[in-house]
């Protein structure tokens, strides 16, 4: 099933909505959130967050890209429960290596970031990536927007998982030349 | 701002990036690589003519089980993009004697596409080897060469397992490319009323130099396939195209080591877990991965946490190479 058929289902307040949904991108939504939370169960938990965030969304919400936008939400759910089991001082539990490789480049700071910010951030960082080679900036993104693990990166791009460490931390560095030179870090 | 908002931010990413990403394209110019290619290519040549020779000549090893038909799914070497089927075939007549035929096809694959899918058939009709091969290919236009050298066996009563010799990868040394692979091997799935033969997708991974790796490691990992495994996830475990994620499971193995070679000998699945058992020849440090699927039969509930991997280890060639002729194919055992 496409995703315009899948978005009808929500708009139909059809509750196969979500068992479509789930059936056609609940792996890699879990996917995403374990690799954020490290843990299977908050993963779930995400998933069902995001599932019902987009039932109370849509409608209204239309979105061009169903896939990319229940990411987006799972992903969210996840940085927000990372978040709280850092606050509660759980964060020794967490496996978020995708989170910890990119604290070596951004100075720890407040949660709180003005809209201002948030923007000039985003439109650097896509251009930063937009200006890397189509494979860097694929790993990248896998890396620390899907949170792909290491093996599974390895698979998916035929490198050793030496290589792909020392490639990765090479473009952190990079990005955070980068950041520094547009004055954002 | 820290990670953690950094990394919020990064969700707003464009669509294009993060749909681009979900498919990285592992493509490599082709002219960087056609050297090396054609370079693997004559060694595999050479290797595919020296081979059976070299099997015959090994103590206690006999020859393979007599089958009608083998379907294997071909395998590409990144280093050297090549793809590479190597397929035994005996055959046995309704009298006294029998024919086995190795063929041996070398695809070379100049476009660097992903994994073809060759299948061969090969049926004796006489004793006198009359044969028909039909091959066919899934693949970028490529040049294929096949070999048929035909040599007699005993007879051997058919039976529905099919045979994969074990590969020559024993013969690569540490720092040089390993373009060769343990051909896709059949497994046979037994179970109290049901006996069927499923495929073993297996595809392999390039060597590293014996200095990158110290210390022998062992590392090996199961997982179900996922259903919306891309196009890369499904070439890079060998996992045919026609084969359909979304109505059938599939066992994804990623065993990686540091031995000299790895093989496997077979496996044996129940409700309570999956061990796959794997030979590995310890001569010197090298990279001997093992990356493979298994179809699961339908309506059996594997749990991938409860797979588990069971190691033979041997030092010397001769037991390595007899213990892999011994166990072929190797098969998969599943009792439900």
């Amino acid at each position: 099933m496409n995703d315009q058929a899948i978005i009808t289902l929500f708009e139909q307040r059809s509750e196969q909505a979500i068992s479509v949904s789930e059936q056609q991108y609940g792996a890699l939504c879990r996917s995403v959130a374990r690799g954020i939370t490290g843990s299977s169960e908050d993963a779930e938990e995400c998933l069902n967050d995001a599932m019902l965030t987009a039932w109370n969304a849509i409608p209204p919400a239309k979105p061009k890209n169903f896939r990319a936008y229940l990411l987006r939400l799972v992903r969210n759910a996840a940085l927000d429960r990372y978040r709280a089991a850092r606050t509660e001082k759980r964060s020794a539990q967490q496996t978020a290596g995708s989170l910890d490789e990119l604290a070596e480049i951004i100075p720890d700071g407040s949660d709180v970031v003005s809209e201002t910010e948030r923007r000039e951030m985003l439109a650097a960082v896509t251009d930063f990536l937009l200006s890397l080679p189509q494979k860097q900036r694929d790993l990248f993104v896998q890396r620390y927007w899907y949170a792909a693990e290491y093996d599974v990166l390895s698979a998916s791009f035929r490198m050793s998982e030496a290589h792909i460490r020392v490639t990765l931390s090479r473009l952190r560095k990079r990005l955070q030349k980068y950041l520094e030179k547009e004055g954002l870090l | 701002m820290n990670a953690v908002t950094f990394s919020q931010i990064l969700t707003d990413l464009p669509d294009e990036i993060l749909d681009a990403a979900a498919k990285p394209s592992c493509g490599k110019p082709v002219l960087r690589y056609s050297l090396p290619a054609i370079a693997a290519g004559i060694v595999l040549l050479i290797a595919a003519a020296v081979w059976p020779k070299l099997r015959t000549e090994l103590p206690g090893v006999t020859e393979p089980p007599a089958i009608t038909a083998v379907t294997t799914a071909a395998v590409t070497s990144e280093a050297a993009q090549t793809v590479t089927v190597n397929t035994y075939t005996a055959v046995t007549n309704a009298l006294t004697s029998a024919a086995s035929t190795q063929a041996a096809g070398t695809q070379t694959d100049a476009a660097q596409t992903a994994a073809a899918t060759v299948t061969v058939y090969t049926t004796a009709v006489t004793a006198q080897q009359e044969t028909t091969a039909r091959q066919t290919e899934t693949a970028a236009p490529a040049a294929v060469t096949e070999t048929a050298p035909p040599h007699t066996a005993p007879a051997t009563p058919t039976t529905e397992s099919c045979d994969v010799p074990a590969s020559e990868g024993t013969d690569s040394s540490p720092g040089i490319i390993d373009g060769s692979v343990r051909p896709a091997a059949e497994t046979t799935v037994q179970t109290a009323s049901l006996r069927e033969t499923v495929p073993f997708w297996q595809n392999i991974r390039r060597s590293v130099p014996a200095s990158a790796y110290m210390e022998t490691y062992l590392n090996a990992s199961f997982r179900l396939c996922p259903q919306d495994a891309n196009d890369r996830l499904r070439s890079l475990y060998g996992i045919p195209d026609d084969y359909d994620l979304t109505q059938h499971s599939c066992l994804l193995v990623d065993i990686d080591s540091g031995y000299t070679f790895a093989a496997v000998l077979g496996g044996e699945m129940t409700p309570d877990g999956f061990v796959l058992k794997v030979a590995f020849l310890d001569q010197y440090p090298n990279s001997a991965p093992v990356i493979g699927a298994i179809p699961l039969p339908d309506a059996f509930a594997l749990d991938p946490e409860q797979c588990r991997l069971e190691s033979v280890i041997v030092k010397d060639e001769t037991e390595f190479r007899e213990m892999i002729a011994k166990t072929e194919p190797p098969t998969i055992e599943v009792y439900m």
